[in-house]
Protein backbone atom coordinates (compact mmCIF):
# COMPACT_ATOMS: atom_id res chain seq x y z
CA UNK A 1 0.00 0.00 0.00
CA UNK A 2 2.93 2.46 1.37
CA UNK A 3 4.38 1.39 -1.91
CA UNK A 4 1.46 2.24 -4.36
CA UNK A 5 0.86 5.55 -2.82
CA UNK A 6 4.63 6.31 -3.01
CA UNK A 7 4.94 5.60 -7.16
CA UNK A 8 1.19 7.49 -7.35
CA UNK A 9 2.92 10.73 -5.75
CA UNK A 10 6.05 10.13 -8.32
CA UNK A 11 3.63 10.01 -11.12
CA UNK A 12 1.69 12.75 -9.99
CA UNK A 13 5.57 14.84 -9.62
CA UNK A 14 5.80 14.25 -13.88
CA UNK A 15 8.22 11.05 -13.52
CA UNK A 16 8.00 9.23 -16.96
CA UNK A 17 5.14 6.94 -16.27
CA UNK A 18 6.82 4.02 -17.51
CA UNK A 19 9.60 4.69 -15.12
CA UNK A 20 6.82 4.52 -12.39
CA UNK A 21 5.42 1.28 -13.95
CA UNK A 22 9.23 -0.35 -13.71
CA UNK A 23 10.14 0.86 -10.74
CA UNK A 24 7.15 -0.82 -8.97
CA UNK A 25 7.89 -4.20 -10.89
CA UNK A 26 11.26 -3.62 -9.59
CA UNK A 27 10.54 -3.67 -6.44
CA UNK A 28 8.16 -6.06 -6.70
CA UNK A 29 10.36 -8.89 -8.24
CA UNK A 30 12.74 -7.88 -5.63
CA UNK A 31 10.35 -8.46 -2.76
CA UNK A 32 10.00 -12.09 -4.07
CA UNK A 33 13.55 -12.90 -5.02
CA UNK A 34 13.26 -12.92 -8.94
CA UNK A 35 16.36 -12.03 -10.78
CA UNK A 36 15.49 -8.77 -12.22
CA UNK A 37 16.44 -10.19 -15.50
CA UNK A 38 12.75 -10.57 -15.50
CA UNK A 39 12.05 -7.42 -16.85
CA UNK A 40 13.89 -7.63 -20.04
CA UNK A 41 12.61 -10.74 -20.53
CA UNK A 42 8.99 -8.86 -20.25
CA UNK A 43 9.95 -6.32 -22.34
CA UNK A 44 10.82 -8.95 -24.88
CA UNK A 45 7.19 -9.65 -24.48
CA UNK A 46 6.61 -6.97 -26.83
CA UNK A 47 7.83 -9.29 -29.74
CA UNK A 48 6.07 -12.07 -29.12
CA UNK A 49 2.62 -10.22 -29.67
CA UNK A 50 2.60 -10.03 -33.95
CA UNK A 51 -1.04 -8.27 -33.66
CA UNK A 52 0.99 -5.20 -32.34
CA UNK A 53 2.87 -4.11 -35.39
CA UNK A 54 -0.62 -2.63 -36.66
CA UNK A 55 0.00 0.18 -34.17
CA UNK A 56 3.12 1.73 -35.49
CA UNK A 57 1.93 1.03 -39.14
CA UNK A 58 -1.42 2.81 -38.57
CA UNK A 59 0.00 5.78 -36.75
CA UNK A 60 2.55 6.18 -39.55
CA UNK A 61 -0.37 6.53 -42.36
CA UNK A 62 -1.84 8.89 -39.68
CA UNK A 63 0.69 11.05 -40.06
CA UNK A 64 1.39 11.12 -43.20
CA UNK A 65 -2.40 11.58 -43.93
CA UNK A 66 -2.63 14.68 -41.56
CA UNK A 67 0.78 15.83 -43.15
CA UNK A 68 -0.47 15.47 -46.52
CA UNK A 69 -3.17 17.95 -46.64
CA UNK A 70 -5.95 14.95 -46.42
CA UNK A 71 -7.51 16.99 -43.28
CA UNK A 72 -8.40 20.13 -45.75
CA UNK A 73 -9.59 17.57 -48.40
CA UNK A 74 -11.68 16.08 -45.77
CA UNK A 75 -13.18 19.41 -44.27
CA UNK A 76 -14.27 20.50 -48.18
CA UNK A 77 -15.54 17.24 -49.28
CA UNK A 78 -17.97 17.50 -46.12
CA UNK A 79 -18.35 21.06 -46.30
CA UNK A 80 -19.91 20.18 -49.73
CA UNK A 81 -21.96 17.46 -49.29
CA UNK A 82 -23.62 19.17 -45.82
CA UNK A 83 -23.12 23.18 -45.72
CA UNK A 84 -26.81 23.10 -46.95
CA UNK A 85 -28.05 22.05 -43.64
CA UNK A 86 -28.59 23.68 -40.67
CA UNK A 87 -26.07 23.71 -38.16
CA UNK A 88 -24.53 22.02 -41.11
CA UNK A 89 -20.81 22.83 -40.23
CA UNK A 90 -21.09 22.05 -36.90
CA UNK A 91 -21.90 18.28 -37.69
CA UNK A 92 -19.21 18.23 -40.21
CA UNK A 93 -16.93 19.18 -37.54
CA UNK A 94 -18.02 16.74 -35.42
CA UNK A 95 -17.92 13.92 -38.37
CA UNK A 96 -14.41 15.00 -40.18
CA UNK A 97 -12.87 14.86 -37.03
CA UNK A 98 -14.09 11.58 -35.74
CA UNK A 99 -12.64 9.98 -39.46
CA UNK A 100 -10.04 11.49 -38.75
CA UNK A 101 -8.91 10.43 -35.16
CA UNK A 102 -9.98 6.90 -35.81
CA UNK A 103 -6.67 6.71 -38.25
CA UNK A 104 -4.48 9.06 -36.04
CA UNK A 105 -5.20 7.50 -32.59
CA UNK A 106 -6.37 10.10 -30.44
CA UNK A 107 -2.87 11.69 -29.38
CA UNK A 108 -4.29 15.11 -29.62
CA UNK A 109 -3.20 15.28 -33.14
CA UNK A 110 -6.93 15.86 -34.28
CA UNK A 111 -7.87 19.11 -32.80
CA UNK A 112 -3.76 20.87 -34.26
CA UNK A 113 -4.58 19.50 -37.67
CA UNK A 114 -7.99 20.08 -38.11
CA UNK A 115 -8.95 22.21 -35.61
CA UNK A 116 -6.90 24.89 -37.11
CA UNK A 117 -9.05 24.35 -40.10
CA UNK A 118 -12.12 24.41 -38.59
CA UNK A 119 -12.43 27.12 -35.78
CA UNK A 120 -11.91 29.61 -38.00
CA UNK A 121 -14.46 28.60 -40.79
CA UNK A 122 -16.61 28.26 -38.05
CA UNK A 123 -15.96 31.57 -36.74
CA UNK A 124 -16.81 32.99 -40.41
CA UNK A 125 -20.13 31.03 -40.44
CA UNK A 126 -21.46 33.01 -37.97
CA UNK A 127 -21.65 30.42 -34.93
CA UNK A 128 -20.73 31.98 -31.13
CA UNK A 129 -17.06 31.77 -30.29
CA UNK A 130 -17.43 29.85 -26.99
CA UNK A 131 -19.45 26.89 -29.00
CA UNK A 132 -16.97 27.21 -31.25
CA UNK A 133 -14.28 26.26 -29.29
CA UNK A 134 -16.52 23.91 -27.05
CA UNK A 135 -17.19 21.79 -30.29
CA UNK A 136 -13.66 22.08 -31.70
CA UNK A 137 -11.95 20.83 -28.12
CA UNK A 138 -14.26 18.08 -28.13
CA UNK A 139 -14.15 16.51 -31.42
CA UNK A 140 -10.54 16.26 -31.06
CA UNK A 141 -11.26 13.26 -28.64
CA UNK A 142 -14.18 11.83 -30.60
CA UNK A 143 -13.99 8.80 -32.95
CA UNK A 144 -11.61 6.37 -31.13
CA UNK A 145 -14.43 4.00 -30.32
CA UNK A 146 -13.99 3.56 -34.66
CA UNK A 147 -11.37 1.33 -36.32
CA UNK A 148 -8.78 1.42 -36.61
CA UNK A 149 -8.41 3.73 -33.64
CA UNK A 150 -5.16 2.62 -31.65
CA UNK A 151 -7.23 2.53 -28.47
CA UNK A 152 -9.04 0.06 -29.97
CA UNK A 153 -6.61 -2.40 -31.48
CA UNK A 154 -4.21 -1.36 -27.71
CA UNK A 155 -7.16 -2.94 -25.25
CA UNK A 156 -7.27 -6.08 -27.58
CA UNK A 157 -3.99 -6.68 -27.01
CA UNK A 158 -4.32 -6.16 -23.81
CA UNK A 159 -7.37 -7.81 -22.25
CA UNK A 160 -6.69 -11.10 -25.15
CA UNK A 161 -10.08 -10.17 -27.26
CA UNK A 162 -10.90 -10.48 -30.97
CA UNK A 163 -9.93 -7.17 -32.32
CA UNK A 164 -12.02 -7.33 -34.83
CA UNK A 165 -15.20 -7.80 -32.91
CA UNK A 166 -14.13 -4.71 -31.11
CA UNK A 167 -14.01 -2.43 -34.51
CA UNK A 168 -17.69 -3.90 -34.55
CA UNK A 169 -19.21 -3.19 -31.09
CA UNK A 170 -17.62 0.24 -31.29
CA UNK A 171 -19.99 1.67 -33.98
CA UNK A 172 -23.04 2.41 -32.32
CA UNK A 173 -21.62 3.76 -29.12
CA UNK A 174 -19.58 5.75 -31.69
CA UNK A 175 -22.71 6.96 -33.57
CA UNK A 176 -24.38 7.22 -30.62
CA UNK A 177 -22.04 10.02 -28.90
CA UNK A 178 -21.93 12.02 -32.74
CA UNK A 179 -25.79 12.01 -33.36
CA UNK A 180 -26.17 13.58 -29.78
CA UNK A 181 -23.32 16.35 -29.80
CA UNK A 182 -24.72 16.63 -33.25
CA UNK A 183 -28.51 17.28 -32.06
CA UNK A 184 -26.42 19.42 -29.06
CA UNK A 185 -25.64 21.89 -32.22
CA UNK A 186 -28.49 22.17 -34.17
CA UNK A 187 -30.58 22.57 -30.77
CA UNK A 188 -28.08 25.68 -30.18
CA UNK A 189 -27.76 27.38 -33.28
CA UNK A 190 -31.76 26.73 -34.02
CA UNK A 191 -31.83 30.59 -34.22
CA UNK A 192 -28.35 31.62 -35.53
CA UNK A 193 -28.23 33.58 -38.66
CA UNK A 194 -25.34 31.66 -39.82
CA UNK A 195 -25.63 31.64 -44.16
CA UNK A 196 -26.09 28.33 -46.02
CA UNK A 197 -24.31 27.39 -48.45
CA UNK A 198 -26.57 26.17 -51.50
CA UNK A 199 -25.76 22.60 -52.26
CA UNK A 200 -23.67 22.41 -55.49
CA UNK A 201 -23.20 19.65 -57.63
CA UNK A 202 -19.81 20.94 -59.27
CA UNK A 203 -18.36 21.72 -55.67
CA UNK A 204 -19.89 18.23 -54.58
CA UNK A 205 -18.24 16.68 -57.83
CA UNK A 206 -15.08 18.68 -57.41
CA UNK A 207 -14.26 18.29 -53.80
CA UNK A 208 -14.80 14.07 -54.19
CA UNK A 209 -12.69 14.06 -57.07
CA UNK A 210 -10.15 16.10 -55.02
CA UNK A 211 -10.45 13.33 -52.10
CA UNK A 212 -10.55 10.43 -54.41
CA UNK A 213 -7.76 8.59 -53.13
CA UNK A 214 -8.52 9.00 -49.57
CA UNK A 215 -12.20 8.08 -49.35
CA UNK A 216 -11.80 4.40 -50.45
CA UNK A 217 -9.37 4.02 -47.40
CA UNK A 218 -11.62 2.99 -45.04
CA UNK A 219 -13.36 0.84 -47.55
CA UNK A 220 -10.13 -1.09 -48.27
CA UNK A 221 -8.69 -1.13 -44.41
CA UNK A 222 -12.18 -2.33 -42.92
CA UNK A 223 -13.36 -4.61 -46.51
CA UNK A 224 -10.08 -6.19 -46.33
CA UNK A 225 -10.46 -7.30 -42.55
CA UNK A 226 -13.81 -8.43 -43.11
CA UNK A 227 -14.04 -9.91 -46.23
CA UNK A 228 -10.80 -12.26 -44.91
CA UNK A 229 -8.57 -10.63 -47.37
CA UNK A 230 -6.04 -9.81 -44.14
CA UNK A 231 -5.52 -9.49 -40.85
CA UNK A 232 -5.61 -6.47 -38.49
CA UNK A 233 -1.94 -6.22 -38.81
CA UNK A 234 -1.85 -6.73 -42.37
CA UNK A 235 -4.40 -4.24 -43.12
CA UNK A 236 -2.00 -1.80 -41.54
CA UNK A 237 0.91 -2.42 -43.71
CA UNK A 238 -1.91 -1.89 -46.37
CA UNK A 239 -2.95 1.00 -45.36
CA UNK A 240 0.76 2.44 -44.87
CA UNK A 241 1.63 1.01 -48.43
CA UNK A 242 -1.59 3.17 -49.88
CA UNK A 243 -1.02 6.08 -47.83
CA UNK A 244 2.89 6.16 -49.12
CA UNK A 245 1.45 5.64 -52.16
CA UNK A 246 -1.42 8.40 -52.25
CA UNK A 247 0.72 11.08 -50.46
CA UNK A 248 3.94 10.60 -51.95
CA UNK A 249 3.42 9.65 -55.55
CA UNK A 250 0.23 11.03 -56.45
CA UNK A 251 -1.11 14.04 -54.32
CA UNK A 252 2.79 15.18 -53.75
CA UNK A 253 2.06 17.71 -50.79
CA UNK A 254 4.91 16.20 -48.52
CA UNK A 255 8.21 16.80 -50.04
CA UNK A 256 10.10 13.43 -49.91
CA UNK A 257 13.22 14.75 -47.46
CA UNK A 258 10.14 15.28 -44.99
CA UNK A 259 9.51 11.90 -44.98
CA UNK A 260 12.13 10.57 -42.98
CA UNK A 261 10.96 13.13 -40.18
CA UNK A 262 7.40 12.47 -40.37
CA UNK A 263 8.46 8.72 -39.43
CA UNK A 264 10.38 9.95 -36.85
CA UNK A 265 7.79 11.62 -34.83
CA UNK A 266 5.42 9.18 -35.07
CA UNK A 267 7.65 6.59 -33.90
CA UNK A 268 8.29 9.11 -31.02
CA UNK A 269 4.34 8.31 -30.13
CA UNK A 270 4.91 4.51 -30.61
CA UNK A 271 7.48 4.12 -28.56
CA UNK A 272 6.46 5.56 -25.74
CA UNK A 273 3.53 3.73 -25.58
CA UNK A 274 4.99 0.49 -26.44
CA UNK A 275 7.90 1.25 -23.64
CA UNK A 276 4.63 1.51 -20.97
CA UNK A 277 3.47 -1.50 -22.21
CA UNK A 278 6.96 -3.18 -22.34
CA UNK A 279 7.58 -2.67 -18.76
CA UNK A 280 3.86 -2.75 -17.90
CA UNK A 281 3.77 -6.71 -18.91
CA UNK A 282 6.02 -6.80 -15.93
CA UNK A 283 4.26 -4.69 -13.70
CA UNK A 284 0.74 -6.92 -14.19
CA UNK A 285 2.86 -10.40 -13.56
CA UNK A 286 3.73 -8.47 -9.87
CA UNK A 287 0.50 -7.55 -9.21
CA UNK A 288 -1.33 -10.79 -10.32
CA UNK A 289 1.46 -12.75 -8.20
CA UNK A 290 0.75 -10.58 -5.11
CA UNK A 291 -3.23 -11.27 -5.78
CA UNK A 292 -3.85 -7.74 -6.68
CA UNK A 293 -7.04 -8.40 -9.10
CA UNK A 294 -8.19 -11.00 -5.49
CA UNK A 295 -8.17 -8.20 -3.59
CA UNK A 296 -9.37 -5.49 -5.74
CA UNK A 297 -12.71 -7.99 -6.38
CA UNK A 298 -12.60 -8.37 -2.18
CA UNK A 299 -12.37 -4.68 -1.70
CA UNK A 300 -14.91 -3.84 -4.55
CA UNK A 301 -17.75 -6.74 -3.23
CA UNK A 302 -17.45 -4.97 -0.27
CA UNK A 303 -18.49 -1.86 -1.56
CA UNK A 304 -20.87 -2.84 -4.39
CA UNK A 305 -23.06 -5.77 -4.98
CA UNK A 306 -24.98 -5.92 -8.13
CA UNK A 307 -23.26 -5.45 -12.35
CA UNK A 308 -25.31 -2.33 -11.93
CA UNK A 309 -23.82 -0.89 -9.04
CA UNK A 310 -20.57 -1.95 -9.79
CA UNK A 311 -20.86 -0.27 -13.29
CA UNK A 312 -21.76 3.25 -11.42
CA UNK A 313 -18.43 2.98 -9.46
CA UNK A 314 -16.27 1.78 -11.95
CA UNK A 315 -17.64 5.01 -14.38
CA UNK A 316 -16.99 6.83 -11.59
CA UNK A 317 -13.33 5.58 -11.40
CA UNK A 318 -12.49 5.89 -14.85
CA UNK A 319 -13.83 9.52 -15.46
CA UNK A 320 -11.26 10.33 -12.90
CA UNK A 321 -8.89 8.14 -14.33
CA UNK A 322 -9.01 9.27 -17.64
CA UNK A 323 -9.01 13.24 -16.61
CA UNK A 324 -5.03 12.32 -14.75
CA UNK A 325 -3.98 9.26 -16.91
CA UNK A 326 -3.43 9.73 -21.26
CA UNK A 327 -5.25 6.51 -22.82
CA UNK A 328 -2.23 4.24 -23.66
CA UNK A 329 -0.94 4.44 -20.08
CA UNK A 330 -4.41 3.53 -18.75
CA UNK A 331 -4.91 0.74 -20.91
CA UNK A 332 -2.21 -1.39 -20.30
CA UNK A 333 -2.14 -0.77 -16.32
CA UNK A 334 -5.37 -0.68 -15.37
CA UNK A 335 -7.51 -3.01 -17.59
CA UNK A 336 -5.69 -6.08 -16.58
CA UNK A 337 -6.50 -5.78 -13.11
CA UNK A 338 -10.38 -4.64 -14.46
CA UNK A 339 -10.86 -7.99 -16.38
CA UNK A 340 -11.15 -10.44 -13.69
CA UNK A 341 -13.33 -7.93 -11.23
CA UNK A 342 -15.67 -6.98 -13.97
CA UNK A 343 -16.10 -10.89 -14.71
CA UNK A 344 -17.14 -11.36 -11.21
CA UNK A 345 -19.71 -8.99 -12.10
CA UNK A 346 -21.18 -10.83 -15.16
CA UNK A 347 -19.25 -8.35 -17.86
CA UNK A 348 -18.32 -9.10 -20.99
CA UNK A 349 -14.40 -8.19 -22.05
CA UNK A 350 -15.95 -6.21 -25.13
CA UNK A 351 -18.34 -4.36 -23.43
CA UNK A 352 -16.14 -3.45 -20.80
CA UNK A 353 -13.41 -2.39 -23.09
CA UNK A 354 -15.81 -0.27 -25.14
CA UNK A 355 -17.37 1.28 -21.73
CA UNK A 356 -13.61 1.81 -21.02
CA UNK A 357 -13.03 3.57 -23.94
CA UNK A 358 -15.64 5.79 -24.01
CA UNK A 359 -15.03 6.84 -20.66
CA UNK A 360 -11.84 8.07 -21.21
CA UNK A 361 -12.60 10.04 -23.97
CA UNK A 362 -14.66 11.73 -21.41
CA UNK A 363 -11.40 12.20 -19.55
CA UNK A 364 -9.52 14.14 -22.45
CA UNK A 365 -12.17 17.08 -21.07
CA UNK A 366 -12.00 16.66 -17.63
CA UNK A 367 -11.08 19.89 -16.11
CA UNK A 368 -8.53 20.58 -14.67
CA UNK A 369 -6.16 18.18 -16.32
CA UNK A 370 -7.86 16.55 -19.62
CA UNK A 371 -5.35 16.98 -22.01
CA UNK A 372 -7.44 18.31 -24.67
CA UNK A 373 -8.59 21.39 -22.59
CA UNK A 374 -4.58 22.21 -22.84
CA UNK A 375 -3.98 21.28 -25.95
CA UNK A 376 -6.57 23.81 -27.52
CA UNK A 377 -6.01 26.85 -24.68
CA UNK A 378 -2.55 26.61 -26.60
CA UNK A 379 -3.66 25.80 -29.93
CA UNK A 380 -6.15 28.46 -29.65
CA UNK A 381 -4.33 31.21 -28.05
CA UNK A 382 -7.21 31.14 -25.52
CA UNK A 383 -7.66 31.18 -21.21
CA UNK A 384 -7.91 27.72 -20.15
CA UNK A 385 -11.17 28.80 -17.93
CA UNK A 386 -12.49 29.90 -20.93
CA UNK A 387 -11.71 25.98 -22.94
CA UNK A 388 -13.11 25.04 -19.35
CA UNK A 389 -16.53 26.73 -19.80
CA UNK A 390 -17.11 26.48 -23.44
CA UNK A 391 -16.60 22.37 -23.21
CA UNK A 392 -18.99 21.78 -20.65
CA UNK A 393 -22.00 21.44 -22.21
CA UNK A 394 -20.28 19.12 -24.37
CA UNK A 395 -18.43 17.17 -21.82
CA UNK A 396 -22.50 16.81 -20.23
CA UNK A 397 -23.61 15.37 -23.28
CA UNK A 398 -20.91 13.18 -23.83
CA UNK A 399 -21.22 11.84 -19.96
CA UNK A 400 -25.09 10.93 -20.98
CA UNK A 401 -24.09 9.28 -23.94
CA UNK A 402 -21.21 7.27 -21.57
CA UNK A 403 -24.34 6.48 -19.20
CA UNK A 404 -26.34 5.55 -22.08
CA UNK A 405 -23.20 3.03 -23.67
CA UNK A 406 -22.53 1.43 -20.34
CA UNK A 407 -26.24 0.91 -18.97
CA UNK A 408 -27.14 -0.37 -22.61
CA UNK A 409 -24.98 -3.39 -23.51
CA UNK A 410 -26.66 -4.32 -26.35
CA UNK A 411 -25.78 -0.85 -28.14
CA UNK A 412 -21.99 -2.60 -28.34
CA UNK A 413 -23.52 -6.01 -28.74
CA UNK A 414 -25.97 -5.72 -31.44
CA UNK A 415 -23.47 -5.85 -34.28
CA UNK A 416 -21.76 -8.72 -32.99
CA UNK A 417 -24.76 -11.00 -33.29
CA UNK B 1 35.23 27.72 -23.04
CA UNK B 2 34.46 24.04 -23.93
CA UNK B 3 37.12 21.68 -23.03
CA UNK B 4 38.06 18.94 -25.70
CA UNK B 5 36.20 16.27 -23.87
CA UNK B 6 32.91 17.97 -23.80
CA UNK B 7 33.42 18.89 -28.07
CA UNK B 8 33.89 14.90 -28.32
CA UNK B 9 30.86 14.34 -26.36
CA UNK B 10 28.71 16.91 -28.15
CA UNK B 11 30.33 14.42 -31.72
CA UNK B 12 29.04 11.32 -30.19
CA UNK B 13 26.12 12.68 -29.26
CA UNK B 14 25.42 13.87 -32.98
CA UNK B 15 26.53 10.83 -34.34
CA UNK B 16 24.29 8.91 -32.07
CA UNK B 17 21.59 10.70 -33.41
CA UNK B 18 21.64 10.26 -36.73
CA UNK B 19 22.36 6.45 -36.40
CA UNK B 20 19.43 6.35 -34.43
CA UNK B 21 16.90 8.69 -37.04
CA UNK B 22 18.20 6.53 -39.84
CA UNK B 23 17.47 3.19 -37.79
CA UNK B 24 14.13 4.64 -36.94
CA UNK B 25 13.78 5.12 -40.59
CA UNK B 26 15.19 1.73 -42.18
CA UNK B 27 13.12 -0.49 -40.19
CA UNK B 28 9.67 1.05 -40.79
CA UNK B 29 10.48 0.88 -44.37
CA UNK B 30 11.25 -2.43 -44.19
CA UNK B 31 8.07 -3.14 -41.72
CA UNK B 32 5.58 -1.78 -44.46
CA UNK B 33 7.22 -3.75 -47.56
CA UNK B 34 7.43 -6.65 -45.33
CA UNK B 35 4.31 -6.53 -44.73
CA UNK B 36 2.70 -6.09 -48.39
CA UNK B 37 5.02 -8.39 -49.70
CA UNK B 38 3.46 -10.90 -46.74
CA UNK B 39 0.36 -9.94 -47.77
CA UNK B 40 0.90 -10.23 -51.98
CA UNK B 41 2.60 -13.51 -51.50
CA UNK B 42 -0.15 -15.52 -49.53
CA UNK B 43 -3.04 -13.65 -51.82
CA UNK B 44 -1.58 -14.12 -55.10
CA UNK B 45 1.00 -16.76 -55.28
CA UNK B 46 -0.48 -18.91 -52.39
CA UNK B 47 3.20 -19.11 -50.43
CA UNK B 48 3.19 -17.74 -46.97
CA UNK B 49 6.24 -16.76 -45.83
CA UNK B 50 7.26 -18.33 -42.39
CA UNK B 51 10.27 -15.86 -41.76
CA UNK B 52 7.92 -12.87 -42.25
CA UNK B 53 5.83 -12.75 -39.36
CA UNK B 54 8.95 -13.31 -37.20
CA UNK B 55 10.67 -10.38 -38.65
CA UNK B 56 7.82 -8.05 -38.18
CA UNK B 57 7.50 -8.74 -34.27
CA UNK B 58 11.56 -7.85 -34.26
CA UNK B 59 11.48 -5.12 -36.26
CA UNK B 60 8.30 -4.03 -34.03
CA UNK B 61 10.65 -4.32 -31.09
CA UNK B 62 13.45 -2.11 -32.51
CA UNK B 63 10.93 0.02 -33.23
CA UNK B 64 9.56 0.53 -30.31
CA UNK B 65 12.74 0.67 -28.07
CA UNK B 66 14.59 3.56 -30.96
CA UNK B 67 11.47 5.28 -30.85
CA UNK B 68 11.25 5.23 -27.12
CA UNK B 69 15.09 6.77 -27.13
CA UNK B 70 13.55 9.02 -29.42
CA UNK B 71 10.94 9.74 -26.97
CA UNK B 72 13.43 10.64 -24.48
CA UNK B 73 15.56 12.22 -26.47
CA UNK B 74 13.04 14.86 -27.38
CA UNK B 75 11.76 15.09 -23.88
CA UNK B 76 8.52 13.38 -24.92
CA UNK B 77 8.22 10.55 -23.05
CA UNK B 78 4.44 10.06 -21.57
CA UNK B 79 3.76 11.77 -18.13
CA UNK B 80 1.52 13.60 -15.82
CA UNK B 81 2.56 16.84 -16.28
CA UNK B 82 0.46 18.12 -13.80
CA UNK B 83 3.15 19.94 -11.84
CA UNK B 84 5.00 20.96 -14.34
CA UNK B 85 1.95 23.20 -15.65
CA UNK B 86 1.30 24.82 -12.38
CA UNK B 87 4.83 24.92 -10.67
CA UNK B 88 7.42 27.56 -12.29
CA UNK B 89 10.82 28.41 -11.67
CA UNK B 90 13.29 26.49 -8.72
CA UNK B 91 10.22 24.14 -7.35
CA UNK B 92 9.50 22.95 -11.24
CA UNK B 93 13.21 23.02 -12.05
CA UNK B 94 13.68 20.84 -8.92
CA UNK B 95 11.21 18.07 -9.54
CA UNK B 96 12.45 17.77 -13.38
CA UNK B 97 16.22 17.08 -12.30
CA UNK B 98 14.54 14.81 -9.48
CA UNK B 99 12.41 12.84 -12.68
CA UNK B 100 15.48 12.43 -15.18
CA UNK B 101 17.69 11.32 -12.29
CA UNK B 102 15.05 8.60 -10.94
CA UNK B 103 14.52 7.60 -14.90
CA UNK B 104 18.52 7.84 -15.26
CA UNK B 105 18.58 5.14 -12.34
CA UNK B 106 15.53 2.68 -12.92
CA UNK B 107 16.95 2.96 -16.48
CA UNK B 108 20.20 1.82 -15.68
CA UNK B 109 19.08 -0.72 -13.23
CA UNK B 110 17.08 -2.18 -15.90
CA UNK B 111 19.71 -1.85 -18.72
CA UNK B 112 21.99 -3.34 -16.26
CA UNK B 113 20.02 -6.44 -15.67
CA UNK B 114 19.27 -6.52 -19.66
CA UNK B 115 22.36 -6.92 -20.36
CA UNK B 116 23.43 -9.78 -18.28
CA UNK B 117 20.29 -11.44 -19.71
CA UNK B 118 21.45 -11.02 -23.13
CA UNK B 119 24.94 -12.81 -22.13
CA UNK B 120 22.62 -15.28 -20.80
CA UNK B 121 21.22 -15.85 -23.82
CA UNK B 122 24.38 -15.61 -25.79
CA UNK B 123 25.64 -18.86 -24.23
CA UNK B 124 22.56 -20.13 -24.31
CA UNK B 125 22.43 -19.78 -28.27
CA UNK B 126 19.00 -19.39 -29.45
CA UNK B 127 18.57 -18.56 -33.32
CA UNK B 128 15.56 -16.46 -35.05
CA UNK B 129 14.27 -16.83 -38.42
CA UNK B 130 16.56 -19.85 -39.17
CA UNK B 131 19.82 -17.59 -39.29
CA UNK B 132 20.13 -14.88 -36.49
CA UNK B 133 21.41 -15.48 -32.99
CA UNK B 134 18.87 -14.24 -30.81
CA UNK B 135 20.96 -12.16 -28.34
CA UNK B 136 21.85 -10.05 -31.60
CA UNK B 137 17.87 -8.96 -31.48
CA UNK B 138 17.91 -8.73 -27.94
CA UNK B 139 20.72 -6.80 -27.65
CA UNK B 140 18.29 -3.45 -28.27
CA UNK B 141 16.44 -4.30 -24.73
CA UNK B 142 19.87 -2.92 -22.91
CA UNK B 143 20.93 -0.74 -25.38
CA UNK B 144 17.53 0.94 -25.16
CA UNK B 145 17.36 1.22 -21.60
CA UNK B 146 21.55 2.47 -21.21
CA UNK B 147 20.84 4.87 -23.85
CA UNK B 148 17.43 6.24 -22.32
CA UNK B 149 19.75 6.59 -18.91
CA UNK B 150 21.87 8.33 -20.38
CA UNK B 151 19.80 10.96 -22.40
CA UNK B 152 17.65 11.93 -18.63
CA UNK B 153 21.35 11.93 -17.08
CA UNK B 154 22.00 14.81 -20.00
CA UNK B 155 18.27 15.99 -19.44
CA UNK B 156 18.97 16.38 -15.52
CA UNK B 157 22.71 18.06 -16.30
CA UNK B 158 21.13 20.68 -18.91
CA UNK B 159 17.95 21.54 -16.18
CA UNK B 160 20.71 21.88 -13.64
CA UNK B 161 22.56 24.08 -16.04
CA UNK B 162 19.43 26.50 -16.50
CA UNK B 163 17.53 25.29 -19.97
CA UNK B 164 14.71 24.51 -18.98
CA UNK B 165 12.26 21.90 -20.48
CA UNK B 166 10.05 23.34 -23.22
CA UNK B 167 6.53 23.79 -22.57
CA UNK B 168 4.50 20.81 -22.63
CA UNK B 169 1.32 21.90 -24.06
CA UNK B 170 0.01 21.19 -27.56
CA UNK B 171 3.80 19.32 -27.88
CA UNK B 172 2.10 16.21 -28.47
Amino acid sequence: MTVALILGLLALAGVPLFVVIAAGALWGYHQAGIDLQAIAIEVFGVAEMPILAAIPLFTFAGYLLSEGGAPARLVRVSQALLGWLPGGLAIISLAACAVFTAFTGASGVTIIALGALLYPALNQAGYPQNFNLGLVTTSGSLGLLFAPSLPLILYGVVANVSIDDLFLAGVIPGVLMIAMLAGWSLWVNRKSAAPLADFSWREASRALWESRWEIPLPFIVLGGIYSGYFAVSEAAAVTAIYVLFVEMIIQRQVPWRQLPMIMRESMVLVGGILLILGVSLASTNVMIDAGVPEMLFEATRSMVSGPVSFLWLLLGFLLVLGAILDIFSALVLVVPLLLPVAAGYGIDPIHLGIVFLAAMQLGYLTPPVGLNLFIASYRFDKSITQIYSATLPFLLILLLAVIIITFFPSLSQALLE
Amino acid sequence: MRSAAARWLGIVADLSRRVEDALLVVLLTAMIFIGGWQIFMRNVLGVSLSWADESQRVLLLWLALLGAIAASRDRKQLRIDLAARYLKGVPARTLEVFADLLTFAVSGIIGWHALAFVRESRDYGDILMGVVPAWIVQSIIPAAFLLIAWRHLLNAASSILGHPRPPPAGTS
